[in-house]
């Protein structure tokens, strides 16, 4: 079995009478240290399968597996626990606590976090070894979503997820984070997946999973993905 | 206004109608608060003078010092500005049911003024019929269709003031003179009048009126406790006034005229009596000296008596003496007797020897015969018969001494048997004399018992004299004292006096004074509160609506039509909220505030809650004010920034360093979430402040309540447990003669429960300093040293322990706070209103005090001052408290020269009655206290988290537990409460110090502390209040969508 196994999860949203299916039997697996891109126009059901498989959602039907767990028998509770131990979540656009410094942001997810990394460390890794003590306010927007990575990587998860990372961003901004992202994924083993809706990612991808109505449109699989520095869009 | 913007801002209101009810709700609240605290005093005052007005309440009352005329009554009515005018009659009787006696106040039924009215029976119609109190029914156990016997509770009779002293209760009445339950005070019985007996005019049969109550014109009109009422009283006050001295000179002659034949009655009378009493002296007198004389002649005769005895003995004493010499004379004849007897013995033997000598010498001669010459023969013849001779000589001898001592024999036998005689007839007298004594002493005791009864007779006979001489004394004192009285009675005064002399009429005033500063201060807390609320909420609407309005600006709407929605927005919510709180607000508070004092004030069956439209219009556009305000202020922010600046999302907050994180000491020591709490509470600025306002509002308000109650217990608390060490006070007839008063006061010693009483003068005075006058009880006792232990001459917290000495004089706390002066200052005193004022006295000590004011002199000083001696007059009493209180009043009242006591139980329980009326403030406050808090912390809570819904959804998705989410926001809050709660005690002890300032009448001073309780019970309730809301807010934490962190910051 995959490292994430995906399999046949619809989640329906009742709108008054009508029911529409954001996600209709949908599956896929992911590996461990696998970076995958979900790609897909908008409203085709990416963060809804971005929100069921981090724990924020659940689904109507189906199971995912996340290392041998069916997180979708998950209650509240042991939902925020997969949360909390086992996923790292970077936003489009950041949500750093504008009140925290850089260290302080990474510090408040290591607060409640099992085996946490030096937050210090983290983000030296992420490139702002500098920018400790400024907060988010004094920070540029590339500046802010490494802090919000580096909160995501400092809990230590089983797998990093990324909803429209470079959303927000100008073109070589974006660029440098996803950057940060495949590196990280290389070279410390970290599963990631990013969301996006911009297809001109899917060659840094060791799999590309394209999503269209709510279903798995098509699944590739990249033997030689594309450094990041070589994609143009 | 566009159709388009029409329907947004209709669609506002419904998807937002959260927003739209919070703004609402908080408008209520104040405007609800402030328009009916605002109509309670007006609706209490209401009640009250459309009672009065429909009883037509008198508004001047007259009562002479002479009593009052029909003559006096006409020429009041035709002073200028007098309506109306009628004489009326009241007495105090004593009411004796067999298991109580109630003092009674009878008080004769008006035709026009001051009616009574009959809530249970009928009217009287007959003079012997009355209308009975409730206070009075509840006092004797009677009902409607009893029959009520009165007494004076004097010596003097019924019948000088009533056609009967029987009346048959008809019906059950009140009058606006008594409106709480309180009284009075009267000189008989117990001091405390119990109810009052309203009887027809015929009843009196007094000649005068005792007062004359008087309508003015056009007062009715006006509010009753208004000071147009009480400039328009007064001025026909002042004219009445004017009348006076004339009146009272008309009443002084009638009266002389009156009078003067029942004193010269009165004298003869006298004279009459002391004649006969001083002729029964007399007797008594001549039967004494009688008695002595017949005292003085047993006793002669006793002494005669005695003498003769004596004399007796004397005789028996000499005769036995005679009878012993007689005796020995006897003895002594007995023994010659014997010793001739022997002689006579020895002669016979002599003869007898002779005799035979004879014979013998003649035998010898017969025998010799022969032998014997004749011679011889002869010569011895011869021998023998002049022998012979000579023995018959002997014989002859012997015989003579044989009858002469036989003679003597005899002598002696015969004085034998007298002196044997004389001997029985002593002993038998000397009996007689022996038995004697014993009868003398019999008789001298008699006369000695006779004496001691004589003695006592003339003591008794003394007394009398004494008792006589006193009571002509004191009947002729009394008679010249009411001759004086009477015939040199000071001219007449007339007491002209208006409705602030009815004590219910006057604590009414005080309580609606009470609760018109109720209605002046909250309000307003609430009304900024309201304030505070709107602004938050307006500005966080236009701040999330911030692209919709840069959106409409590039389209070119101007800045006023933008600006139009969010004002209508919160106006309508206002208007609304306006709306509902002035009919909320004026319908509910008044009429349970007057409802509240009618548990109070009985007398009152009234209640007018006038619509005030100035106060909800007032309300109403404060409310306007503080909303509208608020949101043309958060407009004004937005709209003049750039269309584009407010089409790209606000940047959000920038965080900053605070003070705090300077002090590393302190911030090293915090973990992360407590860092976290303390920078966002200084980053909401605003929710910072608010949040801290409301909860200190609350606080405060709690802290009122509950130190009001505090105030209001402490005050007779204090009063009666730290200040007064006595049980009471019974004031002594000045009248009383001497005698009179030593033996009530040796009475007092002796009765049961009493353990020592202190003997003092006490009297009103009028007490001058920097011109403010003010009337206060001097009390002078005669032992200073003792004072303290009757009353505490301390002052408040204890700091200062006076003792009474002739260096000045010590003063009752809210006397000197009134007066303005402190320790070391002076004050002069005046024994009545225009008397002249005394020379300046120090004041040398300022005690704690709580109910009138005192001024504690000793003699010396009194006597410096007035230069009079400081009469007893009021004895202050000590009990053991095994005697029940009522009991020994009575006990008290029934000695003769007691003629007022006052038990400190009684008035304390009489003030605590009134005071509970205020509790009802306690429980608005509370109440207030609680929905403020909810209100504020709510409102507050749910933009707080509204706010940061977006941080609070991103920890979330951190995985942040929901307790652990709701510790994060809770934290602040706990600060803020803890701040709030700290701002709400200072606030609080600050407003609870001027509401009580505002309530305290002037005789009474209030305890400004707080007890522990009081601090505890306001801050558990204000952490529950805050508690309860953090507690709605977790479910609405617990709802957050976490999928509200994807969304773009807008």
């Amino acid at each position: 079995m995959a490292f994430i196994e995906v399999r046949d999860v619809t989640k329906t949203y009742k709108m008054g009478e009508i029911e529409i299916k954001a996600v209709d039997e949908i599956g896929f697996g992911i590996d461990k240290g696998e970076f995958v891109v979900i790609v897909g126009p908008s409203g085709a059901g990416k963060t809804t399968i971005l929100n069921i498989l981090g724990g924020m959602d659940t689904a109507t039907s189906g199971t995912i597996y996340v290392d041998n767990v069916d997180i979708t028998k998950f209650n509240e509770k042991e939902l925020t626990k997969y949360r909390r131990d086992d996923v790292g979540f970077v936003f489009q656009f950041y949500n750093l606590v504008g009140n925290l410094t850089a260290l302080e942001n990474v510090e408040l997810a290591l607060q409640i976090s099992k085996n946490p990394l030096s937050a210090k460390d983290v983000l030296k890794d992420v490139g702002l070894g500098n920018r400790f003590d400024n907060f988010p306010a004094q920070l540029s927007g590339g500046e802010q979503q490494r802090v919000s990575i580096a909160r995501a990587l400092a809990k230590n998860p089983k797998l990093l997820l990324c909803d429209e990372p470079t959303g927000a961003l100008d073109y070589i901004t974006g660029k440098s984070i996803l950057k940060l992202l495949q590196d990280t994924c290389r070279e410390k083993g970290m599963t990631v997946v990013v969301i996006t809706h911009n297809s001109a990612l899917a060659p840094m991808a060791d799999k590309v999973i394209k999503v269209k109505n709510g279903r798995v449109d098509k699944l590739l699989l990249n033997e030689h993905p594309t450094p990041v520095e070589y994609i143009e869009w | 206004m566009t159709k388009g913007m029409r329907k947004d801002f209709q669609r506002e209101i419904k998807l937002n109608f959260s927003r739209f009810l919070s703004i609402t709700l908080i408008v209520v609240l104040g405007v609800a608060f402030f328009s009916g605290l605002r109509a309670a005093k007006p609706a209490m005052q209401a009640s009250a003078d459309k009672q009065y007005d429909s009883e037509n309440l008198m508004d001047i009352r007259v009562a002479g010092t002479l009593g009052m005329t029909d003559k006096d009554v006409d020429a009041l009515k035709k002073v200028d500005g007098v309506q109306d005018a009628e004489g009326t009659y009241e007495q105090d009787f004593l009411c004796d049911t067999g298991s109580t006696e109630a003092v009674t106040k009878v008080m004769s039924l008006n035709d026009n003024i001051s009616l009574v009215r009959v809530s249970e029976g009928r009217f009287p119609q007959g003079y012997n019929e009355c209308i009975a109190d409730r206070k009075f029914l509840d006092a004797t156990g009677y009902k409607i269709g009893d029959t009520v016997k009165l007494t004076t509770g004097t010596d003097e009779k019924v019948s000088k003031y009533l056609a009967t002293d029987e009346f048959t209760i008809v019906g059950v009445g009140t009058t606006s003179m008594y409106m709480d339950s309180d009284r009075g005070s009267a000189a008989i019985g117990a001091g405390r009048i119990n109810g009052f007996l309203i009887v027809p005019k015929q009843a009196f049969s007094l000649s005068y009126y005792t007062s004359v109550q008087i309508t003015v014109k056009d007062a009715m009109a006006l509010g009753c406790y208004s000071n147009d009422y009480t400039e328009l009283v007064s001025k026909v006050k002042d004219r009445i006034n004017d009348i006076a001295d004339r009146r009272c000179d008309i009443r002084y002659s009638e009266y002389k005229n009156e009078t003067s034949t029942y004193i010269n009655d009165a004298k003869l009378q006298f004279e009459e009596e002391k004649d006969a009493a001083m002729g029964q002296l007399g007797d008594a007198y001549q039967q004494l000296l009688d008695a002595q004389a017949a005292i003085e002649n047993s006793k002669a005769e006793l002494a005669n008596k005695k003498l003769e005895i004596q004399n007796a003995q004397d005789l028996i004493n000499s005769n036995a003496n005679t009878l012993v010499v007689s005796q020995s004379q006897i003895d002594s004849a007995k023994a010659s007797l014997n010793e001739a007897e022997k002689k006579y013995k020895d002669l016979e033997k002599q003869v007898s020897d002779s005799a035979a000598e004879i014979e013998r010498m003649q035998k010898e001669l017969d025998d010799s015969k022969g032998s014997l010459s004749s011679d011889e023969y002869l010569q011895k013849s011869y021998n023998i018969i002049a022998a012979r001779a000579t023995l018959q000589f002997y014989k002859t001898q012997l015989t003579n001494t044989r009858s002469t001592i036989d003679n003597a024999k005899e002598q002696v036998a015969a004085a034998q048997t007298a002196v044997n005689n004389g001997g029985t007839a002593l002993q038998d007298a000397q009996k007689k004399v022996n038995e004697a004594p014993a009868a003398l002493e019999e008789a001298e005791k008699q006369i000695q018992d006779a004496q001691i009864e004589l003695d006592r007779k003339n003591e008794e006979y003394e007394q009398a004299k004494q008792d006589l001489a006193d009571e002509l004394e004191a009947a002729q004192q009394k008679l010249e004292d009411s001759e004086d009285k009477i015939l040199n009675v000071e001219k007449p005064t007339w007491y002209v006096l208006d409705r602030e002399t009815i004590p219910s009429y006057v604590s009414y005033k005080s309580d609606t004074d009470g609760m018109g500063s109720i209605g002046t201060v909250f309000p307003v807390i609430f009304f900024l509160v309201a304030a505070l609320v709107s602004l938050t909420t307006m500005t966080r609407m236009v701040e999330e609506q911030r692209t919709q309005i840069g959106t409409l600006k590039a389209l070119g709407y101007t800045k006023g039509a933008i600006a139009a929605k969010y004002v209508l927005y919160a106006l309508l919510a206002t208007f609304i909220g306006s709306v509902l709180g002035v009919l909320l607000g004026e319908s509910t508070i008044p009429l349970l505030t007057v409802d509240t004092y009618k548990l109070v004030y009985i007398g009152l069956h009234n209640t007018v809650v006038n619509p005030d439209i100035f106060d909800a219009l007032l309300a109403s556009l404060l409310a306007i004010i503080c909303t509208t305000g608020a949101t043309v202020a958060a407009c004004y922010r937005v709209l003049s920034s750039s269309p584009a600046l407010l089409m790209r999302p606000e940047a959000p907050k920038a965080g900053k360093r605070i003070l705090l994180e300077k002090v590393g000491f302190i911030w090293k020591h915090l973990n992360f979430a407590q860092k976290a709490a303390c920078r966002n509470l200084f980053r909401y600025k605003k929710r910072l402040f608010m949040t801290i306002a409301g909860v200190a509002g609350c606080m405060a308000l709690l802290l009122v309540g509950f130190g009001l109650n505090d105030s209001i217990k402490s005050m007779t608390g204090n009063q009666f447990e730290k200040v007064w060490h006595f049980a009471g006070t019974a004031g002594i007839d000045s009248e009383a003669t001497r005698a009179e008063k030593r033996q009530t006061l040796a009475e007092v010693n002796t009765m049961d429960g009493v353990t020592e009483y202190l003997q003092t003068y006490r009297s009103m005075l009028y007490t001058d300093a920097n011109g403010e006058e003010k009337t206060a009880y001097v009390i002078v006792p005669q032992d200073t040293s003792r004072m303290a232990d009757y009353v505490s001459l301390t002052s408040r917290g204890g700091k200062n322990t006076y003792v009474m000495d002739d260096s000045g004089v010590i003063i009752t706390e809210k006397l000197a706070k009134t007066l303005g002066v402190s320790v070391g200052d002076t004050v002069t005193f005046k024994t009545s209103e225009t008397g002249t004022a005394t020379e300046p006295v120090k004041v040398a000590g300022i005690v704690e005090n709580y109910m009138y004011h005192y001024i504690y002199m000793t003699p010396n000083v009194y006597k410096q001052l007035f230069n009079e001696t400081a009469s007893l007059n009021t004895i202050f009493i000590k009990t053991d408290g095994t005697v029940d209180d009522e009991v020994l009043s009575k006990q008290l009242m029934d000695l003769s020269a007691i003629n007022s006591v006052s038990m400190n139980s009684t008035t304390e329980e009489q003030v605590s009655s009134v005071m509970k009326s205020l509790l009802f403030i306690v429980v608005i406050l509370i109440v207030a206290a609680g929905l403020l808090a909810f209100v504020v912390l709510y409102n507050l809570n749910n933009i707080n988290i509204t706010e940061r819904r977006r941080e609070l959804a991103t920890l979330k998705v951190l995985g942040f537990y929901n307790k652990e989410l709701a510790f994060y926001v809770y934290r602040e809050n706990i600060v803020l409460t803890v701040f709030g709660m700290i701002f709400g005690i200072v606030l609080g002890i600050l407003l609870h110090s001027y509401v009580m300032g505002t309530i305290e009448t002037d005789y009474i001073m209030f305890g400004k502390e707080m007890t522990v309780f009081s601090y505890l019970a306001s801050i558990l309730l204000t952490v529950l209040f805050t508690a309860i809301v953090n507690f709605v807010m977790y479910f609405r934490l617990k709802k957050i969508d976490m999928v509200e962190s994807l969304k773009s910051a807008e």
